[in-house]
């Protein structure tokens, strides 16, 4: 019977817990033109499913990372812990982000210019998102957070950021190559301009790719060899 | 798949949602969406005619998707579920949209822009349910018997309480006989009872029961399974036997610590089992009959430092109980207890430490910092006193450390067995320990007494029948019902690496040692989905809550959607 | 609580009393009062509409008089059931005959003046009773000048201002002048370990001082709390380990003391006056809020519930148990569980609801046996949602 007002801009979708958060789900907000997404939780240490809001935590640091890799800015996304009983703080805690994003304007989505590109930008994080590697990397870190890695070391939280950090660069970059790869054959050094990268970085990201049977030389011209997505 | 044939119902509830929403437009607009074929408003849905329209409307149209825009879903989901049901539509085809709290409540201001908001929740709503499978519940069978794991007062009063409701019990104890640590003290507080008496007096009720069997030096070697279904293999002396039982009460109970000896100098005040007991070690003696007149007790010994920094909880009644037995013994007994907080929390207790200095026992305050320190060749404590403002010394034929209760070392091996956790110090984790202090967050799994944290035997008979009355309940009815809201696994996606067996808070998902694929226990599983989002292979579903379902759910929050 | 009002085999009379009750364990029968709302239950979507056009206004006692609610309200907004009641005692209509605006406006047409209290008579085979306590009122305990200076609360009116949907909307504003309580004084047992007036010890202030403070610091990163203290109770699961917390994160400073008296300067401000009892001194500590952890006692009413049950209780007017059968009444069949049988926190509160619950289930299950009623398929069926939602 609160009935506190608070901005019609809002839509709401509902998980069970936000333990189901995926990265890819918020990056598809953002890809069908959200200009901000707010993941709300309970709060911490009260999660109606034990840990969910612990996992959701390390899965919006993520995606931060990714959006911010785009040029997007980090605070078009943020995770909240409210309790269902805490009506006065969910509003505050709307108005307050809305007026964030308000102040940061529209998603670059919309942007006549750049709106494509960062589409597609965007749906090469999806594919980032829904690899193996980050995927494990980020669903490892809460137990590691719990109880230390194999050999049983507690890792302090910085060098986690800091793991999740390079395999989303890692990542990343692997994924705008194949991108680019399906959409045109391409040498390492026009693909290091097409995706902002330095050409050795992207060199070797090549090789890797390619030891692991995911692209391929197409041909050679004038001495340099053209990659293809196999 | 069938032709889409969804039905909209958009309610007015009155003027709640139609005095700030256009819902009539709301209506018309929904019929333009993909895949519906009759939408409507009603004044109020969840009237016995508005559900009665909604009924009408599903055989009438030939409805196999229905999506009702109004409240919330926590009063009135269960009356539209049942309504598509009783025209043979599968609840799990209905979608509920809330406009009220969400909408019209929230905007009151805005019509318009309230009215658009609806328009786009609801083209959410049926872009969801256009995706939505049937489900149904899962019954799963119980078998109407119980594990009891300790033979202590907690696991003696759970036994005879689920052996009174005429259920089957087995009983493990792995000492040679039951009574735990009531065997080894002397008399009750606060009925100052015989502690053998009292505990005969409890066992010979349990033993009427036929229906409970009592296992002594016995082990629990395996358990495998999940609530209603758990094969338990259990050693009773040199042979081994399986029991199926359908839910499990754990209570193991606890240890008192018990100092190290150490030969030269710095055991913990100077302890030595001789001059120098623990509580437990007092007890015993008291059985016996003490000669010792000056006694000292020592309160937090072990308890409330750095590397064991809980309370534990009884040792401050146990002291005074054991200060006025000496008293009532020999009056000349001089008893001195040395406290950091005095726990005597409650009725009885509070009334028992006033009747304990009236009978002369000496309380006397000291801090963390300076802790008092024993010399055994000059027989005397030495500790300083707050008001006095200077060390003391009291001299002592016995001193007796209150040292507190801790965890069995082996706890972690049964933890690990029926996959519910321990804390940091070893004592059972309950689900939440405000609201669910007697359950795990794994179904079929209850706790009581000290293996959760130290009690009183009053605490520990209240947590037992607590515990039982929580495992007998699947057990009377016979079986469990589960809402077909579970994850799933695609085999053929799943390469076994184990990290959602890592991460399920309910032990619901394990690998199967076979296959080597994930498999889901349906009954425990909650649906909380974080096996989906850390699937590395995205090989992890939720039902009803399908990362397609999402996805167009998403979509539709933000792009016009064509038919 | 939710899930209560919606288990399908809990009917819940709220709003209503025991008048009698007559038989024996197996068979009681109870009447029970069931007062009229003057609203149709069945019919009230607890929509709000009448409550804000009603024109009288009174004060709120779910806020402790905090704000004020209308002569027809919801008890608190999550209240179970959801239905609006018209307190006929401060209802225009009932006064004077005139203004029915609540009927007026009620679209689902639920407003019933006509509406008489029903006698309902119910044949439980066992009993359970939860009736909880009351707060001390500490008005008559001068040295703390409660009523007297503004700027003393409770800690239960403490819980309302701190509550982000309370009266304040969770500022921690202070009574005389509406200025955010910074420097906070916290006051245990106050009339509890006392001779003069309740010897026990109410077993959850200690614990729940400490959640107090940390409150206040999560509201005002400048707040600062002391809590004056007789012996510190913390023997709860992980209660040392919040109390440290409580120190080092949170800024709480412990003083182990015996307050003498409040004073108050010429800005309202309360002044503590204390005997630290670690070094024997007199001192004294300017705070802009004093929170009082009452004492938490029997229901004033309970000697007539008691009665009515014919059960016994305790010196202390706690339902009478036995230590080793502490859900059990002197009466059987009738079974006691929470605070209402002696001093307890939540989690001992619910446990003991459960054992409760055993005994009286077993009193029943006894029952339809000998009647030759147990079959077990009749039972109804657990869903997934039982242990789940909590």
């Amino acid at each position: 019977m609160s009935r506190f007002q608070y901005p019609t801009n809002t839509r709401t979708i509902r998980v069970l817990c936000t333990g189901q958060v995926d990265p890819t789900y918020l990056l598809k907000a953002f890809k069908h033109g959200a200009d901000g997404v707010m993941v709300i939780g309970c709060r911490l240490g009260e999660c109606h499913y034990i840990t969910g809001n612990l996992h959701a935590r390390w899965k919006v640091d993520l995606t931060k990372r990714m959006i911010e890799k785009i040029g997007m800015s980090t605070e078009r996304l943020e995770m909240r812990f409210i309790s269902s009983a805490e009506g006065t703080k969910y509003i505050e805690a709307v108005k307050e982000f809305t007026d964030k994003v308000k102040s940061l304007g529209p998603t670059p989505i919309k942007s006549k210019e750049k709106g494509e590109k960062i589409k597609r930008a965007i749906d090469s994080l999806i594919s980032t998102a829904s690899g193996y590697r980050i995927r494990a990397v980020v669903a490892k870190i809460q137990k590691m957070m719990e109880e230390g890695n194999v050999y049983n070391e507690k890792i302090p939280q910085e060098e986690i950021e800091k793991i999740i950090e390079d395999t989303v660069n890692t990542e990343f970059v692997r994924q705008s190559i194949l991108l680019c790869l399906r959409e045109n054959t391409s040498s390492c050094v026009k693909l290091s301009e097409k995706i902002n990268v330095s050409p050795d970085i992207v060199l070797s990201h090549l090789s890797h790719l390619r030891k692991n049977n995911l692209i391929d030389v197409d041909r050679v011209e004038e001495r340099v060899p053209l990659y293809k997505v196999l | 798949m069938n032709e889409l044939r969804i039905g909209v119902f958009v309610c007015k509830c009155g003027s709640n949602i139609a005095g700030f929403i256009d819902v009539p437009a709301v209506a018309e607009y929904a019929k333009g969406l993909p895949g519906v074929v009759f939408a409507r408003h009603n004044l109020y849905s969840c009237s016995e005619s508005g559900t009665q329209t909604i009924k009408d409307s599903i055989r009438e149209h030939n409805l196999n998707r229905v999506v009702v825009a109004a409240c919330t879903p926590r009063t009135h989901e269960p009356v539209f579920r049942a309504a598509c049901e009783d025209e043979g539509l599968n609840q799990f085809l209905f979608e509920f949209v809330n406009i009220r709290e969400h909408c019209s409540w929230v905007h009151m201001q805005e019509r318009e822009l309230a009215t658009q908001k609806a328009k786009e929740l609801v083209r959410m709503g049926v872009a969801r349910v256009a995706l939505l499978e049937p489900g149904e519940m899962t019954e799963v069978e119980v078998i109407p018997s119980a594990l009891v794991i300790g033979g202590g007062i907690s696991g003696i009063t759970a036994a005879t309480a689920l052996g009174s409701m005429g259920l089957k019990v087995i009983l493990a104890e792995r000492e040679k006989e039951l009574g735990g640590m009531l065997n080894d003290l002397y008399k009750l507080y606060p009925t100052g009872e015989d502690a053998r008496e009292f505990l005969d007096k409890r066992i010979k009720t349990l033993k009427k029961f036929k229906n409970v069997e009592i296992l002594t030096s016995s082990e629990i070697k395996d358990i495998e399974g999940y609530i209603g279904n758990y094969n338990v293999i259990i050693k009773e002396g040199k042979k081994e036997k399986d029991y199926k039982v359908g839910t499990i009460i754990l209570a193991t109970g606890a240890l008192t610590y018990k100092p190290k000896k150490v030969s030269k100098g710095k055991s913990l005040f100077n302890y030595d089992g001789k001059n120098v007991i623990t509580q437990i070690q007092l007890e015993n003696r008291l059985i016996k009959g003490l000669k010792e007149k000056k006694v000292v007790m020592i309160q937090c010994a072990g308890s409330r430092v750095p590397e064991r920094i809980y309370c534990s909880r009884i040792c401050c009644m146990t002291a005074i109980k054991n200060g006025m037995l000496l008293k009532k013994a020999n009056k000349d007994a001089e008893v001195t207890i040395l406290y950091r907080d005095l726990q005597t929390y409650g009725t009885d207790y509070e009334d028992e430490l006033r009747e304990a200095k009236k009978a002369g026992v000496k309380f006397i305050r000291y801090s963390k910092e300076k802790p008092p320190s024993v010399d055994k060749k000059k027989k005397f404590v030495s500790v300083h006193h707050e008001l006095l403002g200077r060390n003391i010394e009291i001299p002592f034929d016995l001193v007796v450390l209150s040292t507190p209760l801790i965890a069995h070392s082996d706890v972690k091996k049964l933890s690990q067995k029926l996959k519910v956790p321990v804390d940091e110090h070893g004592f059972f984790l309950e689900a939440h320990v405000k609201l669910r202090p007697l359950e795990f967050a794994t179904d079929g799994v209850f706790i009581c007494g000290c293996a959760h944290w130290p009690a009183d035997i009053t605490e520990s008979i209240s947590q037992a029948l607590g515990a039982t009355s929580k495992a007998a309940i699947p057990l009377l009815n016979l079986k469990v019902t589960v809402e077909p809201i579970i994850s799933y696994v695609d085999e053929e996606k799943c390469t076994g690496c184990g990290i959602c067996e890592e991460n399920c808070p309910y032990a619901a998902i394990t690998k199967d040692p076979e296959t080597k694929k994930a498999k889901v226990t349906e009954v425990i599983c909650k649906g909380c989905g974080i096996c989906a989002s850390n699937c590395p292979e995205q090989a992890i579903d939720i039902k009803h809550y399908k990362d397609e379902q999402f996805s167009a759910q998403l979509k539709a929050a933000f792009e016009e959607v064509k038919t | 609580m939710l899930e209560a009002g919606r288990h399908p085999n809990i009917n819940l009379l709220a709003y209503s009393e025991v008048k009698s009750v007559t038989g024996k364990a197996g068979n009681f029968t109870v009447k029970v009062l069931k007062k009229a709302r003057y609203v149709d239950e069945k019919e009230c979507t607890s929509c709000g509409k009448c409550v804000e056009k009603c024109p009288k206004k009174v004060p709120n006692e779910f806020e402790l008089g905090l704000d004020k609610r209308k002569a027809i309200y919801l008890y608190f907004p999550q209240g179970i059931p959801a239905v609006v009641t018209i307190d006929t005692e401060n209802c225009i209509y009932f006064a004077t005959g005139k203004c029915k605006v609540c009927e007026k406006f009620c679209e689902k047409k639920a407003i019933d003046f006509e509406q008489k209290d029903e006698t309902i008579t119910l044949h439980p085979g066992a009993i359970i009773v939860a009736t909880g306590f009351d707060m001390y009122d500490p008005t008559h305990l001068s040295q703390y000048g409660y009523g007297k200076y503004k700027n003393v609360i409770t800690s239960l009116e403490y819980e309302r201002l701190i509550c982000a949907f309370g009266p304040k909307k969770g500022e921690l504003l202070r009574p005389s002048d509406e200025k955010h309580a910074e420097v906070i004084g916290y006051i245990q047992c106050v009339g509890s370990r006392s001779l003069k007036d309740n010897r026990f010890c109410s077993s959850v202030c200690c614990m729940h001082a400490t959640k107090e403070a940390m409150l206040a610091r999560e509201h005002n990163p400048r707040a600062q709390s002391t809590i004056f203290y007789t012996d510190f109770r913390a023997f709860g699961k992980g209660f040392q380990k919040y109390i440290k917390r409580g120190e080092e994160e949170y800024g709480i400073k412990y003083i182990r003391s015996r307050v003498a008296e409040i004073t108050e300067d010429e800005e309202q401000n309360p002044v503590i006056w204390y005997e630290d009892t670690k070094s024997r001194m007199v001192k004294s500590k300017k705070v802009d809020l004093v929170v009082l952890a009452t004492a938490l006692v029997p229901r004033k009413d309970v000697s007539g519930l008691a009665k009515v049950l014919g059960v016994e209780l305790d010196e202390y007017k706690f339902f009478k148990t036995d230590p080793f059968t502490p859900t059990d009444t002197t009466k059987s069949g009738i079974f006691a569980a929470g605070y209402c049988q002696a001093p307890l926190d939540i989690p001992e509160c619910v446990a003991q609801a459960s054992a409760a619950a055993q005994r009286a289930a077993n009193v029943v299950l006894l029952e339809r046996k000998q009647s030759g009623q147990l079959r077990s398929q009749e039972t109804p069926a657990r869903t997934q949602s039982d242990t789940t939602s909590s």
